[in-house]
This record gives C-alpha cells, sequence and structure tokens, in this order.
C-alpha cells in the first residue's frame, strides 16, 4: 500500500460517507420509486467503496490484485451508470407522450454514434505508456465508459433545452452531478492517456465530492411544484383567434 | 494528440450544456402573467404566401431567372424566421400548458395536457421545417410542404383558446359560489 495525504483519504472517504445519508434521505422521501438504480448505484458506491479501502490497506493483497478489483469497480460502476442514464431519460421524458418516438429514436442513433467513436478511440486513440497493462487498461476504460455517457447526457441536455422540458428538481441534480462528475473524468482519461498527471487522482475524487454534493443538496430541496395557471394572456389569442379565422374563411 | 483534444472539448461541451441547462431551468416561467408580451404575433397567410409552391411557380415565371433566385433566398430566409418565431411561441405556450396542467379543475388540466403535446408537435415539426427550409436555400429545387406546421399550428391556437375559454368559465364559477 502506498502511503497518502489525509487530503486524499479525505477525498476518498467523504463523498462514500455523504452517499449513506443521501440513500437515507432518497428512501425516506420515497424517491427510489422513481429512481431505484440511482438508490442502487448510491448502494453499490459506498459498499464497493468500502471493499475497495480494505483491499488497499490488507498487507496480503498486491498491488496487482487491487487493480484487478480496481478495473471490476469500474466496470460495474460504468453498468449502473448507464441505468441511472436510463432512469434519468425515463423520468425526465415520462410526462411527454410526443416526445417519447423522437428521443427513443434519436436517443438510439446517438448511443450508437458514441459506441462506435468509443470503439474507435479505443483502437486508435492513445495508450498510457508510462504505466503497467492494468492501470493503462483502466485509462481505457474509464476514456470510453465517461464518452459515452457524457455524450448521452449531453444529448439529454441538448434535446431539453430545445423542447423547453420542464426537469424535476432530483432529476435535474443526478442529471447534473453525473455528467459535472463524467466530464471531468472523460477529460481526466483522456489527459492521462498522454502523460501521467500526479494530481489526477485527487481531481477525479474531488470532482465525485462535488457530484455527490450536488445529488445530496438536490435530494434535501423541496421538490418544485408546477405553479398552477391563473391567468391567460387572452388579447394576444384573441388576435391569434382572429387572423386563424380570416385564414380559414378564405 | 488529435483525439486527446477532441475528448476534452467533447467533455467541455458536456460542461457547457449542463450550464445552459441550469440557467435555462432558473429560468423557468412561474407566473403566466410573465409569458403577456412575450408571445410574437405570427402572421399564417404571410408564411404560406411565402412557401406556396404556386407563388414560387408565378415568381418563376414571371421575374428573370437571377432576380428570382435572389427573391427567392430572400423568402425562404423570411419562411425560416416566422418557423423560429412559431417555435419560440410553442416554447411559451409549452410553459402555459404545463401551468394548466397543474390546475384542479380537471378540463383545465386536460386542456393543459393537449397544450403540451401540441406545443411539443410544433417544436418538432418547426425543426425539421427549418432544416428544409435551409436545404431549400441551398439547393432550390427541394420541395418543402409547410402544412405540418401550420396546420399543427392551427391546433395548437385552437387549444389555447379553448384554455382560455375553461380558464374564464372557471373563475366566473369561482366568483358565482
Amino acid at each position: 500500500m502506498e502511503p497518502h495525504s489525509l487530503l486524499w483519504y479525505y477525498l476518498w472517504i467523504a463523498p462514500h460517507l455523504l452517499q449513506i445519508p443521501l440513500a437515507i434521505v432518497i428512501f425516506k422521501r420515497k424517491l427510489h420509486r422513481d429512481f431505484p438504480w440511482f438508490l442502487t448505484y448510491t448502494i453499490y458506491q459506498i459498499l464497493g467503496n468500502v471493499v475497495l479501502l480494505l483491499l488497499n490497506h490488507l498487507p496480503q493483497i498486491s498491488g496487482k490484485s487491487y487493480h484487478v478489483a480496481l478495473d471490476v469497480d469500474a466496470i460495474l460502476s460504468i453498468i449502473l451508470r448507464f441505468a441511472v442514464i436510463y432512469e434519468i431519460f425515463h423520468v425526465s421524458l415520462k410526462p411527454y407522450e410526443s416526445l417519447q418516438r423522437v428521443s427513443s429514436a434519436l436517443g438510439n442513433t446517438v448511443l450508437i454514434s458514441l459506441l462506435l467513436g468509443a470503439l474507435g478511440v479505443a483502437v486508435y486513440g492513445p495508450v498510457p505508456q508510462y504505466t503497467t497493462g492494468l492501470i493503462s487498461m483502466s485509462v481505457t476504460t474509464y476514456r470510453a465508459g465517461s464518452m459515452v455517457q457524457c455524450g448521452l447526457l449531453l444529448f439529454l441536455f441538448l434535446f431539453s433545452y430545445y423542447f423547453r422540458i420542464s426537469w424535476r428538481s432530483f432529476v435535474f441534480g443526478i442529471a447534473s452531478g453525473l455528467a459535472f462528475y463524467l466530464s471531468v473524468q472523460l477529460a481526466m482519461s483522456a489527459l492521462l492517456a498522454l502523460s501521467y498527471i500526479k494530481s489526477a487522482d485527487a481531481i477525479d475524487m474531488a470532482a465525485y465530492h462535488c457530484s455527490v454534493l450536488i445529488w445530496l443538496g438536490y435530494a434535501l430541496a423541496r421538490q418544485r411544484v408546477p405553479v398552477a395557471m391563473k391567468t391567460v394572456p387572452n388579447h394576444q389569442l384573441e388576435s391569434w383567434n382572429l387572423e386563424l379565422q380570416r385564414l380559414l374563411e378564405r | 494528440m488529435i483525439i486527446t483534444v477532441i475528448l476534452v472539448v467533447f467533455a467541455l461541451l458536456a460542461m457547457g450544456a449542463l450550464i445552459m441547462a441550469a440557467r435555462g431551468r432558473s429560468g423557468t416561467v412561474t407566473d403566466v402573467a410573465e409569458l403577456e408580451g412575450k408571445l410574437r404575433p405570427v402572421d399564417l397567410l404571410a408564411f404560406r404566401n411565402l412557401v406556396a409552391a404556386e407563388e414560387e411557380e408565378f415568381l418563376r415565371s414571371n421575374l428573370p431567372a437571377k432576380v428570382f433566385r435572389v427573391v427567392q433566398k430572400e423568402r425562404i430566409g423570411a419562411a425560416v424566421e416566422y418557423v423560429q418565431c412559431v417555435a419560440q411561441n410553442a416554447s411559451l405556450l409549452l410553459r402555459l400548458g404545463e401551468a394548466a396542467r397543474a390546475s384542479a379543475d380537471p378540463e383545465i388540466a386536460n386542456a393543459g395536457r393537449e397544450l403540451v403535446e401540441s406545443a411539443l408537435r410544433i417544436r418538432i415539426y418547426a425543426l425539421s421545417a427549418a432544416m428544409k427550409l435551409r436545404a431549400r436555400r441551398v439547393l432550390p429545387g427541394l420541395s418543402v410542404s409547410p402544412s405540418a406546421v401550420s396546420s399543427s399550428y392551427e391546433n395548437l391556437t385552437g387549444l389555447v383558446s379553448r384554455l382560455g375559454r375553461l380558464q374564464h368559465r372557471s373563475e366566473q364559477l369561482a366568483a358565482a359560489s
């Protein structure tokens, strides 16, 4: 085990400790009914990191075994994040029936393009030359995973922006926290493939810490209740109606 | 190196989209009265004239080819502006529909739901219509059907008036009770 600074330990442990109240709040506010995968991801992150922390400190665990565990954790986290992203799409588009067909057609096209892009980057992109094969594989896996997931969230943000979709507080919180973390992870893994960055781990963990704070903040915040209609801009509507009548009469 | 730069730019774009979404979210209309004055009037007839095939044929046969191309480009440019204006109005009406959807009165809520659906359909049609019009500006031979946008827009305005009537009736009932 390598010696680490106090800040490093803080950045590793604190976000996962904060995920405990996050899971409790999700459960208490019954948010898990709409976001079961996000709750699963949260619980997995807590338990997975307890195991990783133990493995990191057990003298009988070799560096190689520890990195295998890290890679397994990375793959499981990526799979769970895909489920969370699917959940974000499902929840945010559920109230808009007419958008569902368009979004699924566009979403599938974007997903296929991103997967092909990630495959291309994995095959032709730079591979870290300064480290062992296992760490190099981690960097490549993180880069591919965060590229596809970041792209899906980018698509969702642009799609919602164009259609002016109203986000419910918590789903926006999950999406923004995840997008923030994934974009930092994507940038870091892309740069790490070129050269070694000493503070890369700390930056990644700090980004995750920020994401957890965003999730916790949105989970604790009161859910936005749509403002019920009180007035309608009648004068405007009348002029439109007149215009339409004139149009229909001709 | 190029792939790394592309990926970093992609990550920055995602971050930018996140900020844009957050800002867009904070700009959500919370009072329907805010919408007044924001809706821009759209002249459907003028729009239909701009994209009518007969009108285009008439201009083609009466104007010299060079002048026709210039005029046609301007006409299509104006049509694109109309479509963007309709789409902008639809996004404001979407907010109105969402506010109506939250109403305790089931009729207003239902009209609100229909308004939301129609506004979204307009945004879909407007996107494809604007793309087709722009393509037509580049390739003048391409045909464009504006009927999807205009008929959907008629449908949308009809829904808004229905919503207005329901709201008015609801206020009358509230005043009477």
